[in-house]
């Protein structure tokens, strides 16, 4: 099994709340990695905002869920969907210096 | 609860993530501009949601809108990938025909007669047949009315070869039988076709060595017979 393997505890931190999200330290159940998807985040600005400030910026497994599915599938009543578009996107949030792609200056 | 610790180191994070940083340290806008449209991530999801709802219907507050015309397609963002759809494409090929914001009417009736996009290629190029360049030089500030007169009209930019068939919309025909003839956008393209382009001899005379044999071309619709 995981080290990290969570508890039921309400997370105290980013870290906390990003093993309660991955479901290879909290798998799907009553209170898997589905609920903190589907109920926790969405309606709790806190973990709100260690979602997309740290943890989707710092997690692949997170990461991939939200570009891959949590965003595409429109989860949570299309909570992430509209929270990307409207609100991760036109403000910049989240700093990342994992990769850049420079503007590229190749014309026709 | 969080610790209140955690809630001011959030807190602060925010301030500080949305400081006048460029768009590659901003985790969403890096990707999304870069990689996930691009790229074609998650089915498409991203790049057909962008082209046919963000932009066309403004969404946010015109956020996406803005930000294609002003700065993903003029400053050639994800390796031109952008300037291409649009140049290529969605004009050429009229998306979203139906929408608030078609991309061949944004283009031809505001982007272009309004000043959108703000030229960041040096129109280092033109004016080289020019008789008086120091007086007549024109400020080449827009993207699009740059390379449109420069460009797209004057190189027939479509792939096709010879007069255009049916429903085309080729920057050369275009221009020639429905801009110039009809007068759209208060005159603007009639206006600066025959005081400027002709008379200054934009694109290396390409307007004005058009315009001496348009009246035998079935492409320019007659309307430049002389009388």
């Amino acid at each position: 099994m995981y080290a990290k393997e969570v508890n039921n505890q309400a997370p105290q931190s980013a870290d906390e709340l990003k093993a309660k999200l991955n479901p290879a330290t909290n798998p799907y159940g009553a209170t898997g990695w589905n609920y903190w998807w589907d109920q926790e985040v969405p309606n709790n600005p806190t973990y709100q905002a260690w979602f997309w400030e740290n943890i989707v910026t710092s997690d692949n497994a997170v990461y991939s869920m939200l570009w891959d599915k949590a965003v595409p599938e429109l989860w949570s009543n299309q909570y992430y969907y509209n929270y990307f578009f409207t609100t991760a996107v036109p403000t910049g949030m989240a700093i990342s210096y994992s990769f850049s792609f420079s503007a590229s200056s190749s014309f026709r | 609860m969080p610790a209140a610790a955690s809630d001011k180191n959030v807190k602060i994070f925010t301030d500080i993530s949305t400081a006048q940083l460029p768009d590659w340290t901003q985790h969403y806008k890096n990707y999304l501009w870069n990689k996930a449209i691009p790229e074609l991530w998650a089915n498409q999801h991203y790049y057909q949601y962008f082209f046919n709802t963000a932009v066309p219907e403004q969404t946010a507050q015109s956020y996406y809108y803005n930000k294609f015309w002003n700065n993903l397609v003029p400053e050639f963002t994800a390796n031109s990938f952008y300037y291409k759809k649009l140049w290529d494409k969605a004009i050429q090929e009229n998306w979203m025909a139906n929408s608030s914001n078609p991309y061949r009417t944004v283009f031809w009736e505001t982007m272009v007669p309004a000043g959108f996009g703000p030229q960041s290629a040096s129109p280092k190029d033109i004016f080289t047949e020019s008789k008086d360049k120091v007086n007549k030089q024109y400020t080449w500030a827009n993207h699009y009315e740059y390379y449109l007169w420069n460009k797209a009209v004057p190189e027939d930019w479509s792939g096709e070869a010879g007069p255009p068939i049916g429903n085309s919309y080729s920057y050369k025909w275009t221009f020639w039988t429905y801009m110039i003839p009809l007068g759209v956008a208060d005159n603007f393209y009639t206006d600066r076709f025959w005081s400027k382009a002709v008379t200054e001899g934009w694109a290396n005379n390409y307007y004005y060595n058009t315009l001496i044999t348009a009246g035998n071309e079935s492409w320019a619709g007659g309307y430049y017979i002389p009388n």
